[in-house]
């Protein structure tokens, strides 16, 4: 029997589904563990690990932030830049500078003058992170993605399990069915031992002064990315995985240069284009 | 002769008193906030242990499934209604 249970963290909600006959004990701990991560990797949380590491620049960091610093800097090696955990200041300003709860549709605040540079440097010496200066890490994605892995590792002790934080969707254990929203007609994909993630422009956007704004930062221009793709749907081993591939594809600009670079990296992929296409890829017919 | 025998039931009464407070000192009934302050660490240390064991396996599942799952996963396009949808995250 599948048991269901759904609350609120990281900024979004959060859906774990566990196939037994006992869940509870598996379900506690998953939902722990999201809470518990939430408090360390949030950079809306002042007292957070992550925001006193942005202040201090030079920080030695925990067990969390020591494994997933490292994964940030080396899919931003993978993606040639396109995904880039310094986008801080420019997803800052370009509004996106509170929860996006608190972040108002409309905003008044005055245009930016320029964007905020991206491509910071990042190291990592044993377990001290060193930032340079004029930059701040951003983990929100990978980040979710990431604790969305280690719930579903906790759940899957107990039986088939599924986690669904926010749309970064990991399933293990039997094929699970996932919707991919699609203008003309959803399309449903089957899921085992893997994870799905969903990058683009359809959702967590707002208008500041007039002119339209979203979450995805394009490193090279430190703005809200442009181009003709709506959403790329990314199929990966892990959902932090899935997160860094469907942000590269989402910032290739073109829907169809999204589909020709998931073929190439046989990397299964749904494209929407803002014109309502939809291109299947890497693999998925 | 009376006091002979007052003298035993004095020695009798002594005895008596002396195992009373033997035993009693025996049992240490001072050590009870100890035991009880050596309980409650006791249980922190079972609290511990448990966490520990079940980051242990967290760590075992998350090595085993990087190790077991291939580099691309299970995906296929299905004709079933969808539990939950993936979505801009």
């Amino acid at each position: 029997m599948i048991h269901r249970r759904r609350f609120h963290a990281m900024g979004t909600e959060i859906e774990l589904f566990v196939d037994t006959r006992a869940p509870d004990v598996a379900m506690d701990e998953a939902e722990r563990e999201f809470r518990r991560l939430e408090q360390i990797l949030s950079r809306f949380l002042p007292d957070s690990e992550l925001s006193r590491l942005n202040r201090a620049r030079v920080m030695q960091v925990g067990p969390e932030l020591a494994e997933l610093v490292p994964l940030a800097i080396e899919a931003r090696t993978r993606t040639n830049g396109r995904f880039d955990p310094t986008v801080h200041n420019a997803v800052v300003s370009a509004g996106y500078d509170r929860t996006f709860e608190l972040l108002p549709e409309q905003s008044s605040r005055p245009a930016r003058v320029a964007p905020a540079p991206c491509s910071g440097d990042v190291e990592m010496n044993g377990d001290v992170v060193v930032i340079e200066e004029g930059f701040a890490l951003d983990l929100g994605g990978i980040a979710k993605g990431w604790a969305a892995d280690r719930a579903c590792a906790i759940l899957a002790s107990a039986g088939p399990a599924l986690v669904d934080a926010g749309g970064d969707v990991v399933g293990v254990g039997r094929t699970w069915p996932i919707g991919v929203p699609v203008p003309a007609q959803d399309i449903t994909l089957g899921l085992r031992d893997g994870a799905l993630a969903t990058s683009g422009r359809d959702r967590r956007r707002w208008t500041c002064n007039g002119r339209e704004a979203h979450h995805v930062i394009d490193p090279a221009t430190g703005a809200p990315a442009d181009g003709d793709v709506l959403t790329v749907t990314v199929a990966a081993r892990t959902a932090a995985e899935a997160e860094v591939l469907a942000t590269a594809l989402f910032l290739s600009g073109e829907a169809e240069r999204a589909a020709r670079e998931a073929d190439a990296q046989a990397v299964p992929a749904v494209i929407v284009a803002r014109d309502g296409r939809a291109l299947l890829a890497g693999g998925l017919a | 002769m009376t006091s002979q025998v007052a003298r035993l039931y004095v020695f009798a009464i002594s005895l008596l008193v002396f195992f009373v407070l033997w035993a009693t000192i025996a049992a240490h009934p001072w050590t009870r906030t100890a035991t009880t302050r050596s309980s409650a660490s006791s249980r922190n240390l079972a609290v511990l242990e448990q966490r520990l064991r079940a980051d242990a396996e967290l760590i075992k599942a998350l090595g085993a499934r990087s190790k077991s799952t291939p580099s691309a996963p299970v995906v296929r396009v299905v004709a079933l209604p969808p539990l939950t949808t993936t979505r801009t995250s």
